[in-house]
């Protein structure tokens, strides 16, 4: 291994448990390694290459909606709190819930 | 003149509808509750790695059963309370919420997940239209993939075989394999996808199925799990051009709960004769990097002379020959990758652990929950909830929208995107192309399932003709114009309208589609 590639691995390496911290996802040991050795790196150039396009006229696009003959605006629902489910239906599904309430680890010293 | 030498349940959707309606004295007629039980006893067969097509990850018999007795009670009763669909069985794929089934998304981390509402495409088939949903239909997980491999329930399997190597099974394509293979080995007549790159229109393709991708904003998304919530859009699989019309039509109307889906739709088709096609491929000073591009082109043309009338034109040789459209390296597939994952990263930040789906084992709530943070318990239970490909996109796409990359990759994701929907327009509007006209995938073909591209980013590459237009909202169809001479296998083209023309995309398929099978 030259030194640039090490340095490259070691960038790698620091950018994964960064970005491990920001998704709070915790890789396997064997899914770490595959991308630290080889995906991170081949995905990420892959995606730098899209700086290299001309693209000073263009602003930025969210919607295609303004492509549509209408244009037209996205419709916003009234900001009211509305209730589709019961309590008990949306508690039916966690992990683990008592008295009404989602149990999680304990956050409070 | 009804085929009465068919099991019942591989009968078209439209001579289901027909049969299903006729007087009860007669021999020919269908019972819902019959059709229902025959549908049922084949699916059976296609759950579980190793059975079948493993199309089905669940099955819901009590709930189909009870609706087909309703169905065939409101069939004999006959009048205003038949509905358009009423009793014909169709299978959903698992990204589709079911109220009270349980809904996976092919993933560890929905395994238990039981909605508590459903999707707004499932209601409008179900409650208006009375079709009976029988089931949840295999994928790749949060329907990342485009081979039906990555599913915590095992690879769907492709019903056809290649004539030249039967003995090897073929990949159904994805990520709506099992949605694909269940229309294709006639389990159902008609099941949905969800298409966000090209997951509803590469399977079809692959499974000789016509998949149908509308316009983004035409069908609801409220109650379909999130993937790349710009792109992602319901599709339909099916047999035949009319028979996903018919359930296409069934599954659009403005809903509020999704602020993407529009109220209001112009369209304005043109008589066949008027319609002008455009086969847009990469330009020919490209085509060594497209080995099946030639021959395919080359069929195609072939094929298509004295279709209707109407001369298909290759827009490489036409006035739009600048088009950024032709170009390969337009940008267009990374654009759809950064935005994906970008996307994917964000909506699946909602699996926590607390309070549904997956949770690591040892935070449970009990003896060891002491051991673990808060912080810990989230992190552990999505790096355990989530398979392999799932996490690399979450990875990739936090770090496209992290600081230093955000505006060189993401922004300038979303600037490409805005240039390519301007080309398209461009093509539409300026040089008056109705219908566009593309391979669905770089291989033309299934490949053998044992090719294994997971850990390979080439598999991106795969979805390169059908990301362009699914960046830019555009209605488009996948459809199965004849078999491969040698293979056997299904020769399939991608047709692309305009924004909403979708009667236009359906009726230039079934006139193609009648061409194709020499009835015209």
């Amino acid at each position: 291994m030259n030194e640039s590639s090490e340095d490259k691995k070691k960038l790698a390496v620091a950018s994964i448990a960064r970005l491990e911290q920001l998704s709070c996802l915790r890789l396997s040991d064997d899914l770490r390694a595959e991308m630290e050795g080889k995906t991170f790196d081949l995905v990420a150039d892959w995606f730098a290459k899209i700086k290299e396009l001309d693209t000073k006229e263009a602003e930025p696009l969210v919607n295609t909606r303004e492509f549509h003959k209408d244009g037209g605006e996205v419709a916003l629902r009234k900001d009211e709190a509305c209730a589709d489910a019961k309590r008990e239906e949306l508690l039916a599904n966690a992990p683990a819930s008592e008295g009404g309430f989602f149990i999680v680890p304990q956050v409070v010293e | 003149m009804p085929d009465v030498s068919k099991p019942d349940n591989k009968l078209s959707l439209v001579e289901m509808y027909e049969r299903l309606r006729l007087e009860k004295s007669d021999s020919r007629r269908l019972d819902a509750c019959e059709l229902m039980e025959r549908t049922l006893e084949d699916a059976r067969g296609h759950i579980g790695a190793g059975n079948g097509t493993n199309s089905f990850i669940t099955l819901d018999e009590a709930g189909a059963r009870k609706k087909a007795e309703a169905s065939s009670k409101r069939l004999l009763e006959g009048g205003d309370r038949v509905r358009v669909l009423e009793g014909i069985p169709l299978a959903y794929k698992d990204m589709f919420c079911t109220k009270g089934v349980r809904t996976t998304a092919g993933s560890r981390m929905l395994d238990n997940f039981i909605p508590p509402y459903s999707a707004h495409v499932v209601e409008l088939l179900e409650e208006d239209a009375g079709a009976i949903g029988i089931g949840k239909c295999n994928q790749d997980e949060f329907a990342m993939g485009s081979y039906s491999n990555s599913s915590y329930y095992g690879a769907v399997v492709n019903p056809l075989r290649n004539n030249q190597k039967s003995d090897e099974q073929l990949s159904a394509g994805g990520s709506s394999g099992g949605s694909a293979a269940a229309v294709a080995a006639g389990i159902v007549p008609a099941a949905l996808g969800t298409d966000t790159g090209g997951s509803v229109r590469q399977p079809a393709a692959f499974t000789g199925c016509v998949g149908v991708k509308p316009t983004y904003g035409l069908c609801s998304r409220f109650g379909m799990i999130s993937y790349a919530s710009s792109l992602d859009q319901a599709g339909v699989f099916a047999r035949s051009v009319k028979d996903a019309a018919m359930v296409l039509y069934e599954m659009f109307g403005h809903d509020e709960r999704d602020m993407t889906s529009v109220s209001h739709i112009e369209t304005e088709g043109k008589t066949l004769d008027k319609v002008r096609l455009g086969i847009i491929t990469p330009g020919k000073e490209h085509h060594e990097f497209f080995p099946h591009l030639q021959s395919w082109l080359a069929r195609l043309n072939s094929r298509l002379e004295g279709f209707a009338g109407l001369s298909p034109i290759e827009i490489a040789d036409s006035d739009a020959r600048d088009s950024m459209l032709l170009d390969p390296y337009s940008g267009s597939l990374e654009a759809y990758y950064i935005i994906a994952m970008a996307e994917a990263s964000s909506n699946l930040a909602r699996y926590d652990g607390v309070r549904y789906g997956y949770r690591a084992a040892s935070s449970a709530g009990e003896s060891q929950a002491s051991s673990m943070s808060l912080q810990e318990m989230i992190a552990f239970s999505r790096g355990e909830g989530f398979g392999s490909e799932v996490q690399r996109r979450i990875i990739m796409g936090t770090h496209v929208l992290s600081s230093g990359y955000y505006e060189d990759t993401y922004r300038q994701a979303q600037r490409v995107r805005r240039l390519i929907c301007e080309s398209y327009r461009l093509l539409f509007a300026r040089y008056k192309f109705d219908i566009l006209i593309s391979p669905v995938s770089p291989d033309n073909q299934a490949s053998a399932l044992s090719m294994d591209l997971s850990h390979d980013p080439l598999q991106y590459f795969q979805d390169f003709y059908t990301v362009p237009p699914s960046l830019a909202g555009l209605p488009c169809l996948s459809l199965p114009l004849c078999k491969d001479d040698d293979t056997g296998l299904p020769f399939a083209v991608q047709l692309i309208g305009n924004y909403f023309q979708e009667d236009q995309l359906f009726d230039v398929a079934y006139h193609l589609e009648r061409h194709f099978s020499g009835a015209s």
